[in-house]
């Protein structure tokens, strides 16, 4: 699945059936290149995160949780935390290990079941999901070819 | 095939973690007055206020070098301090490898070095000089086998007059053609 085709889906809290919020965005981390997090649009004021791991199940039309209170404000994480919004790809230069720049991160293709990354889309090629390296706050770093 | 820069050109390129973090910026380019070669880069911080980092970035520390950023593979590339940066004891002062001459070993002052030319990529290394002439043109020379460096002028091959080359462009086959000329040249004049 595409992310630009997540957002927009509901989060459904398990055990109430209430809407918690919707997806706007994901994080990222490496080895193997996997969605650490989910962002999410709440009622209230700015962004919150839901780490992989607590998302119960990812189907076609709601993202299903179990645990509300695992959804968690940004400003909450320390910036080493994986589901932190600085490893959004989002938007962000790709950057090859030898300080190459080749466009920017406009999606991700996931699988929903396993969050694991098959292709972060540039404007120009997909980059496949073994190449990434690191998401950091400047760019999206992916291995060089030989 | 090697793409080659200007050092001067890696002036604030930000310096990059594999992690894609920014962790700095290349304030200035520190050659080594005893080798020819880039001992260090001082960096500053990224951003328009930030002013400079005080940790220098050792060369043998450089993951890789692009044409768009300097990648390092984490934090701990950088020194605690800056001092590599400052001229050793055994050196004097001031030496600096822009703006000696560069002369051949027969005896021919070819110009003075503008800048260095650097071979990109996992292992960067210096790979030649641009020189102004004394009809102020500007050429790059490659550099190849052993050369003398001292404070005063670079003693290259004689070979390296006839390989030089007018932009980055040509830069590449100027190499090639100084590596893989004949032992004997048979251009005798």
């Amino acid at each position: 699945m595409l992310l630009s085709k997540a957002r927009g889906k509901a989060v459904v809290d398990l055990t109430t059936a209430e809407t918690i919020g919707a997806v706007t965005g994901c994080t990222v981390a490496p080895s193997p290149a996997h969605i650490a997090g989910l962002r999410l649009k709440t009622r209230g004021r700015g962004h919150h995160m839901l780490h992989w791991e607590d998302v119960r199940s990812f189907g076609p039309d709601a993202v299903s949780v179990e645990e509300p209170d695992r959804v968690r404000d940004e400003k909450d994480l320390e910036a080493g935390d994986q589901a932190h919004a600085v490893h959004n790809p989002i938007g962000k230069a790709v950057l090859t290990e030898t300080g190459l720049e080749k466009g920017t991160v406009m999606d991700v293709e996931f699988d929903e079941q396993s969050g694991r990354i098959a292709h972060l889309v540039t404007a120009d090629e997909q980059i496949p999901g073994e190449d990434l390296v690191g998401v950091g706050s400047y760019a999206v770093v992916v291995t060089a070819p030989q | 095939m090697t793409v080659y820069m200007r050092a001067g050109e890696i002036a604030k390129k930000p310096v990059v973690t594999l992690a894609g973090d920014d962790i700095g910026q290349v304030k200035d380019i520190v050659f080594d007055s005893s080798t020819g070669d880039i001992r260090c880069f001082t960096l500053a911080g990224r951003g328009l206020l930030s002013g400079p980092l005080h940790r220098a970035l050792l060369w043998r520390n450089v993951h890789a070098l692009g044409p768009h950023a300097v990648m390092v593979r984490d934090e701990s590339a950088l020194e605690e301090d800056d001092s590599a940066a400052t001229p050793g004891e055994d050196e004097r002062a001031g030496v600096n490898v822009l703006g000696v001459a560069v002369t051949t070993r027969s005896g021919t002052q070819l110009g003075r070095v503008t800048d260095a030319v650097v071979a990109t990529g996992r292992k960067p290394a210096v790979a030649g000089y641009e020189v102004e002439t004394a009809e102020r043109e500007r050429v790059l020379l490659p550099v190849a086998g052993p050369i003398t460096v001292s404070g005063e002028r670079i003693l290259v091959s004689d070979a390296t007059a006839q390989h030089s080359a007018g932009n980055l462009g040509g830069f590449g086959s100027a190499v090639e053609g100084l590596r893989h000329r004949p032992v004997h040249d048979p251009q005798e004049d």
